[in-house]
């Protein structure tokens, strides 16, 4: 009995180090993740200044149950493809009359053998890798504490327990697929599927259909607020968005897997069609695709989502953490942002010697009117509160503020500064702006003319109760309306820590009137004491440093679980491809063979070799991120256009893995 | 004109304490024109021989020389290109792509390098013609008889109008009206399209569609038959040499002497 396990192991080594080595990836991810759960004492200093100190473990916690779900369903599904490539050998072994005991026993064994290298492997690389995880945590969370290995017997137990369970359910489902009556009889190959068939009309209706869903899923995806809008229109408001989103997620899952099934192969057969003025390594390569496509469409189809939620979840976490940081600029450009009720505890606590430089804002409070086209395609006029900003002053405070977009006016023209600004402003398909609309201040009856609309306050939106309207100096001038000064301080960097820490216990906020004569310009605006359901309000003191800090541990923290989930994603995606290759690399070995022998040159040989690989592994990687790209960027839409410089570092690192996986893959092949 | 010439061609496999002598200085030629056979009993040397003079493998000592171009001197590129350019291989297991129909599996070898012939639809319909196949043009490999896939594959190994076309072994995957059928056709090659062939073969029926056999035992040369009369007696006497070799007894026959 363990002769036959040895020599088993030794015959499908390649097959069994796979198996260990993924096994063993996802067994490093999981122990990493117990590990930290473990480590309290850490996770309490990370959530430190945050309200998020009992989220931190229960967050991981769930992290690692979806590590552990997807780790037990992967490996349920690469152990049915590596065991689908033995079923000669069993049939041999059936045929020769080896008894079913035995032969369950040596498959459970060797089952056990190789995940249990996998695990020893996983748990050593888990405890390596766990000092890596909580660095890489503690810098995304922008904390400077010091971390070792995280060492934790607790966790080693969590993690083998559920491992070894693993385990003697996959050799166990082994040894099932090793008893099928079917083994002893040979299965014929169906050649049919495989070669260019003439088209038929299932065919061709699939490759139609499959376009039809993917083209529409995609117009949905870019033009979200129009079909939001069509669909609430036609089924009413819940119905209308569950309708939508069932609809629109069955049109991605149906017609990606019909583009694979049905459109490309179709597009590829009638290009075959003038196969013979072709050379053979653009027709071998054609034909060969063809093959993968239609014998590999459900795991071409399960990479291209594996990529595109991968994608996703890594795009839109970077895009949290950048959006995190940006919007605390955005909304403090400088160290303090202050209004004249805040100046008062300013002074008290920042001497002049704190102080590297200071700017003064000065804006007119009035009340204003204007009809804007929303992105749901209807018009709605707005009344509301703006504080107007004299262009000369604009100017000043954006030769510092350089994200400040460049802004010239005719006399009666105004920009309008709105933290919606794609609520009001959206390109691309069903597309519109407001440029043009005209906008009136109700109290002196004004009409200026709307050039644009941005979300870049001067000095940072914390000093603004609404919106802010940039005007001519001659319109600013002319204006009679009350003045509230803003004032910006940029603090000398030994300052920072101790004026702030002074500065965050006063709550200072500032209230302005809201009602209905206000807006309508029937009464002036005036300041007010109290809050009530017809004031607006604002914080008086705003710092950065602190806000920011808040930031990066809330997104930090999500961009890490991602990243963990993102790796376990990648690694399935790259094995499932990987492993696919090399089958049918090895199925198609006599057909280089063939080619060899008829004296086809042995560097288009390789080259049609890499053309499958790249082609294999493109496509999942191309589809999928055009769907990712699609997601993030209504998440993009619903962020107000946050910048997506980050997204693009995700994709890249990405991509640069995969093309990893891939040239292993190629290399592989060729060592075959 | 001498298409092929053997010259004390030598192979041993092997180390030092375990050799084997596939070939032990083995010499012979074949004229352009010739359908010549290979015949010995197992492990005589019959693949070796047909493995070295395909390029795909390399003598230990001597050399073989295919229409003046001497083999050993070859790059494996240069190899690539003497296999596609100036011969035909015909297989026992066919060699075909499964995935392509029978016309992509004949016209496979003139589309490895371009240009792609501008003749290539006539050098088809040429073969098509000559071994039948015109009808099964858009079928695939799966859907044809082992006699039609063979012809394919001899199809395939003329299309490039090869100076010699090696076949090793191709009636063995074979029942013997298909096999009949496929040696009528080659012999058909041989004098229509004046194809100069190379079969190995260790069935004497085969054998006897050749003009010429040469028998090797124990990698060296046994002796030779040539046919002058009638192929039922040219079989009796390549059945007389299979006895003799089995005999040990080393001998030049002519066929109509015995």
């Amino acid at each position: 009995m363990w002769t036959q396990i040895k020599t088993d192991l030794h015959r499908h080594r390649g097959m069994h180090q796979l198996f260990a080595i993924v096994l063993g990836i996802l067994v490093a991810m999981m122990y990493a993740v117990a590990a930290l759960i473990e480590a309290q004492p850490l996770l309490n200093k990370i959530g430190q200044g945050s309200n998020m100190t009992s989220l931190f473990p229960a967050a991981l916690v769930v992290v690692l149950v979806v590590m552990m779900l997807f780790s037990v369903m992967f490996m349920v599904y690469l152990n049915g493809l590596l065991i689908a490539r033995r079923e000669h050998e069993f049939q041999l072994y059936r045929r020769l009359g080896m008894p079913q005991w035995r032969l369950n026993f040596s498959l459970v064994g060797e089952t056990l053998i190789s995940g249990c290298a996998g695990l020893a492997g996983g748990i050593l690389g888990g405890i390596v890798i766990s000092k890596l995880l909580a660095m890489m945590l503690l810098r995304l969370v922008d904390s400077s504490q010091s971390v070792g290995l995280l060492f934790s017997p607790v966790a080693i137990g969590e993690v083998a327990g559920v491992v070894l369970v693993l385990l003697l359910a996959l050799g166990g489902l082994r040894a099932i697929s090793a008893s099928g009556r079917d083994v002893l009889v040979k299965a014929q190959t169906t050649p049919e599927k495989t070669v260019v068939q003439p088209l038929t009309a299932s065919m061709v209706i699939g490759a139609i259909v499959g376009i039809g869903l993917f083209g529409w899923a995609t117009w949905v995806l870019a033009a979200l607020f129009y079909w939001t809008s069509r669909f609430t229109h036609w089924f009413g408001g819940n119905a209308g968005l569950g309708s939508l989103f069932v609809g629109w997620g069955l049109a991605e899952v149906v017609g990606v897997y019909l583009l694979y099934a049905c459109t490309l192969p179709m597009l590829i057969a009638l290009h075959l069609k003038q196969q013979r003025k072709m050379s053979a390594k653009y027709y071998l390569w054609l034909v060969a695709m063809y093959k993968r496509l239609r014998t590999n469409t459900q795991s071409l189809w399960l990479t291209t989502w594996l990529t595109t939620v991968t994608l996703v979840m890594l795009g839109s976490a970077a895009m949290l953490y950048q959006f995190g940081q940006a919007v605390v600029v955005q909304d403090v450009a400088q160290s303090i942002l202050t209004t004249q009720g805040g100046m008062r505890s300013v002074k008290k606590h920042v001497a002049s010697s704190d102080v590297a430089q200071t700017w003064q804002l000065p804006t007119k409070l009035a009340a204003g009117r204007v009809k804007l086209r929303m992105r749901n395609n209807s018009d709605k006029q707005e009344n509301t509160l703006y504080q107007v900003i004299a262009l000369r002053d604009y100017q000043k405070i954006r030769r510092h503020q350089t994200d400040l977009p460049h802004v010239t006016l005719t006399k009666h023209q105004a920009v309008m500064i709105t933290i919606g600004q794609t609520y009001y402003q959206t390109k691309g398909i069903g597309g519109w702006n407001n440029a043009g609309r005209k906008l009136t201040l109700t109290r002196t009856g004004e009409q200026l003319t709307l050039k644009t609309i941005t979300n870049q306050f001067p000095l940072g939106g914390a000093g603004y109760f609404d919106r802010a309207l940039v005007v001519s100096n001659a319109v600013y001038d002319g204006l009679q309306a009350p003045i509230d000064q803003l004032t910006g301080i940029k603090l000398k960097p030994a300052a920072g820590k101790r004026v702030e820490s002074a500065l965050l216990k006063s709550d200072q906020v500032d209230y302005v009137a809201y009602d209905h004569a206000t807006l309508t310009g029937k009464k002036p605006i005036r300041f007010l004491k109290h809050a009530s359901n017809t004031t607006m309000d604002r914080d008086a003191i705003s710092l950065r440093r602190p806000d920011l800090h808040q930031m990066r541990v809330v997104f930090g923290f999500l961009l890490f679980i991602m990243t963990l989930l993102g790796v376990v994603f990648m690694v399935a995606t790259a094995s499932i491809l990987l492993l696919k290759q090399l089958v049918s690399g090895r199925q198609t070995q006599h057909i280089k063979t063939t080619l060899r022998r008829l004296g086809m040159p042995a560097a288009d040989l390789a080259h049609l070799q890499v053309a499958q690989v790249v082609s294999v592994f493109g496509l999942p990687l191309v589809l999928g991120s055009f769907n990712a790209i699609l997601g993030i960027r209504v998440l993009q839409l619903a962020l107000d256009g946050s910048p997506s410089s980050s997204v693009a570092i995700a994709f890249g690192a990405y991509t640069l893995v995969y093309v990893g996986f891939a040239a292993i893959t190629a290399m592989r092949l060729n060592q075959l | 004109m001498r298409m092929v010439k053997v010259d004390h061609l030598t192979k041993i496999y092997g180390h030092r304490f375990n050799r084997v002598t596939a070939l032990n200085d083995l010499s012979f030629g074949v004229d352009a024109g010739e359908f010549v056979g290979i015949m010995g009993p197992s492990g005589a040397g019959k693949s070796t021989l047909l493995n070295i003079l395909a390029t795909m493998d390399t003598p230990t000592a001597g050399g073989v020389w295919i229409d003046k171009t001497d083999l050993s001197s070859m790059s494996k590129a240069q190899s690539a290109d003497f296999r596609r350019e100036q011969l035909g291989f015909i297989f026992q297991d066919f060699d075909l792509l499964d995935d392509l129909p029978v016309s992509a599996n004949i016209t496979l070898p003139l589309t490895f390098v371009p240009p792609v012939p501008s003749d290539l639809d006539d050098r088809l319909q040429k073969v098509g013609d000559l071994l039948g196949l015109l009808p099964l043009m858009a079928r695939y490999p799966a859907q044809l008889s082992l006699g039609q896939r063979q012809r394919v594959a001899a199809a395939r190994a003329i299309i490039t109008h090869p100076r010699l076309v090696l076949a090793d072994e191709p009636t063995g995957s074979l029942d013997s009206l298909a096999a009949t059928e496929l040696l009528r056709y080659l012999a058909k090659i041989n004098l229509e399209a004046d194809t100069t062939i190379l079969m190995v073969t260790h069935d004497a029926f085969t054998a006897s569609f050749c003009n010429r056999i040469i028998f090797i035992r124990d990698g060296a040369y046994f002796a030779e038959v040539t046919r002058h009369g009638s192929r039922q007696d040219f079989f009796n006497s390549i059945i007389d040499m299979q006895a003799s070799i089995s005999g040990g007894r080393r001998h030049h026959v002519d066929a109509d002497q015995n």
